[in-house]
């Protein structure tokens, strides 16, 4: 019985070996204890026991070779589907094609005899340059293996696009032999050649070059054009070749705010002679995982002289309209003085709205004047070392009639005694007054708007305090846009003409500041304005107007109310 | 230092001629003699023998530069002190009328209340500045 408790034996073998032990240990017994009718039942039944393990082992045996019959067949059907589907060579260690599967010849179109001992650079398009063939070499003599995408070119010319994998064979003392090289179509075999050829000839010029070295990947036909590059010697390219006058530094910084998170894509001006590209860079990742810049440069002549065109249009209508306003105004100040006769409190009244109606609409021209003088480039900045602790409290007091008229008080306060920063006065202290209006418009009467001046870092920052409505959270990345009215949850009319606020952000980034906000509803509003503390009587930047509009970047589709965007430095 | 009295002011704007009339006659009481056009002042102004040029920039025909080069080589008026009035707010052009000998150049629109005293500030400037030269000549 105890056998029936022993694990069968697996194979043929291991029965015969129980069979003989067996057989042995029953000649022991007989040759000591003399032969026995027990010893006899004994035997038989050890007999039939042996037997039945026999059939046993022998039904499995069969078992086995069915199931291996089954896997052969099996194997077949997998041999074929992958001589459909993989498209297997072996090459040896110089390169040339020793064997190759159905697939294979399938694919690129050749008979034995036109493929065994021949290059592989035969079926590479562009022959020994070819990128993937110029891959497979260097992987090869570094006996490693490689899988990147290839493309191929059929007996026929046609030019086919594959995913391939190199894999290098080695003998025993670790010497190449040779290497498997098995092409696959890649999962978007169809879409892969087809998008390539419409970034190959598109018109605008696409560059691919690594986030390190700036050595280029790719260029379509226009952007080699552009730049007199071949195909062939494109990988010995860095983009800083692409223009003589490039800056790595200065495009280092450029680019940096993809890095960081804080744009997803950076946009710069170029100018080429007469004509205008815009560049659009984001960062791509390679098909080997490698951190890529993608450059989009569109050619945006036609774009730069209608927006020339529309922003002549819009300072001639605003330039004439300043002529009938000169006489309006006039004619109303006159009135207004008593000196052409008095008027009843009706007239007066009627004659105040025409003036004040007047004003808004003078403010609104010079609005549009500016916008389009700094989108132009025309706002020049005569910049210089300028005391904050002064210029904020005289911009205070300038505008504190304006605050007394809606009996509001501006109140000054700050710890510093001296707070240098590079700027220019006529510039910034239109931005204060910016701020100083619209918080004293949102401020109750009697209460006061409290201005402070304060450093942060590498930075001193003004901020303009109200104490009105509170700006809601929906509005928020609506703020710094043109003809954007600041929103008045009491339900309040506040006239302005939506410029300023535009206006005052443009002028912040050309001092290479930032101005950004803070509100909570019900409670009020603080606006404030960071600009670089000067060190330095050598740290001057010529920043105008012209490279805040032009090289502004743009930043992420949903912008924060946070505008932490900063002027490039180029 | 003699008083300003006479005003040239040229604007090729009746509106604009006629607050100017007021600001400069009836506010300033100024002698004023008004012209449509740069043509029509260089025909007048021998005449008039102005202490000073009013002179909008932008007119169709002559525009002010031009008026005013024809004005200079009129006997008695090469030296007459010139402000220009703009509606074209431009610190380039300002710097340029500047440095064409302009007194100073006002932008459109002006407070017809406060033009008066403007011309006569600048013209106490033109003196004082004349005084010095003299002095430094001397």
């Amino acid at each position: 019985m105890s056998l029936f408790r022993l694990k069968l034996p697996s194979d043929l073998n291991s029965v015969i070996l129980v069979f003989g032990l067996l057989v042995s240990g029953i000649c022991v017994i007989e040759l000591f204890s003399g032969p026995t009718s027990m010893s006899y039942s004994v035997l038989a039944s050890l007999l039939g026991l042996i037997l039945l393990v026999i059939y046993r082992q022998s039904r499995a045996l069969q078992v086995k070779e069915s199931r291996i019959e089954a896997l052969e067949r099996e194997g077949g059907a997998l041999t074929a589907a992958t001589a459909n589907h993989l498209k297997v060579c072996e090459i040896d260690a110089l390169g040339r094609i020793v064997s190759f599967n159905q697939g294979f010849a399938d694919r690129f179109k050749y008979s034995t005899s036109e493929l065994v001992g021949k290059p592989i650079s035969m079926i590479h398009s562009g022959g020994t340059s070819n990128r993937a063939y110029c891959y497979l070499k260097d992987c090869l003599s570094e006996k490693r293996s490689w899988a990147g995408e290839s493309e191929d070119v059929t007996a026929d010319g046609h030019r086919v696009f594959s995913h391939c994998t190199v894999t290098p064979v080695l003998d025993r003392a670790k010497s190449l032999v040779g290497a498997i090289v098995v092409r696959t179509d890649a999962p978007k075999s169809e879409e892969t050649p087809f998008l390539r050829n419409l970034f190959h000839y598109l018109h605008d010029e696409i560059y691919v070059y690594n986030t390190d070295s700036l050595g280029m990947v790719y260029a379509n036909v226009s952007a080699r054009r552009a730049c007199g590059w071949s195909n062939e010697h494109l990988e010995q390219k860095s983009i800083l070749d692409a223009d003589p006058n490039m800056d790595e530094s200065l495009f280092r910084a450029h680019v940096a705010p993809l890095f960081s998170g804080e744009k997803d894509v950076v946009v710069t001006v170029v100018e080429r002679g007469t004509q205008f590209g815009e560049i659009t860079t984001r960062l791509a990742v390679g098909e080997n995982g490698e951190a890529l810049f993608v450059s989009v440069l569109r050619d945006a002549t036609e774009r730069k002289k209608i927006e020339r065109a529309k922003m002549e249009t819009v300072s001639v209508v605003s330039h004439e309209m300043r002529t009938p306003l000169t006489s309006i105004k006039g004619s109303l100040r006159l009135l207004q003085s008593g000196i052409l006769g008095s008027f009843d409190k009706n007239a007066k009244q009627a004659l105040d709205i025409a003036v004040r109606n007047t004003e808004q609409l003078l403010v609104l021209v010079d609005d549009i004047l500016d916008l389009e003088k700094i989108q132009a480039g025309k706002m020049k900045m005569d910049k210089a070392p300028i005391d904050l602790v002064r210029l904020v409290d005289e911009v205070v007091e300038m505008n504190r009639g304006y605050a007394d008229e809606l009996r509001v008080n501006f109140h000054f306060e700050t710890n510093l005694t001296e707070a240098i920063a590079y700027l220019s006065v006529t510039r910034f202290t239109q931005v204060l007054a910016n701020l100083l209006s619209n918080a004293a418009k949102f401020t109750s009467a009697g209460e006061a708007v409290q201005v402070t001046l304060d450093r942060k870092g590498g930075f001193w920052r003004i901020s303009v305090t109200d104490k009105g409505p509170g700006i809601p959270e929906e509005e928020y990345h609506t703020i710094f846009a043109s003809f954007a009215q600041l929103p008045s949850p009491d339900g309040k009319n506040r006239k302005g003409t939506g410029l300023g606020l535009a206006i005052a952000q443009r002028i912040v980034h050309a001092h290479n500041g930032k101005i950004d906000f803070v509100s909570k509803c019900g409670e009020g509003t603080t606006f404030f304005v960071d600009l670089p503390v000067h060190t330095s009587p050598h740290q001057q930047f010529d920043h105008t107007c012209e490279e805040a509009g032009m090289l502004e970047n743009v930043s992420n589709s949903e912008k924060m109310h946070l505008d932490d965007s900063k002027p490039l430095e180029i | 230092m003699r008083e300003l009295q006479r005003i040239l002011h040229v604007d090729d704007d009746e509106d604009i001629r006629a607050i100017a009339a007021m600001a400069l006659e009836l506010i300033g009481l100024f002698e004023l003699l008004q012209c449509t056009s740069g043509q029509q002042a260089t025909e007048q102004a021998a005449s008039f023998d102005p202490d000073l040029l009013l002179l909008d920039y932008m007119m169709p025909d002559m525009d002010g530069k031009e008026t005013l080069r024809e004005l200079r080589k009129l006997p008695g008026l090469s030296h007459v002190p010139v402000v220009f009035m703009t509606a074209r707010v431009n610190e380039n052009l300002s710097n340029e009328l500047r440095r064409d000998g302009a007194l100073d150049v006002i932008a459109k629109p002006f407070d017809p209340m406060e033009l008066a005293t403007e011309l006569r500030a600048l013209w106490q400037i033109y003196n004082d500045v004349g005084s010095e030269r003299a002095m430094l000549g001397s």
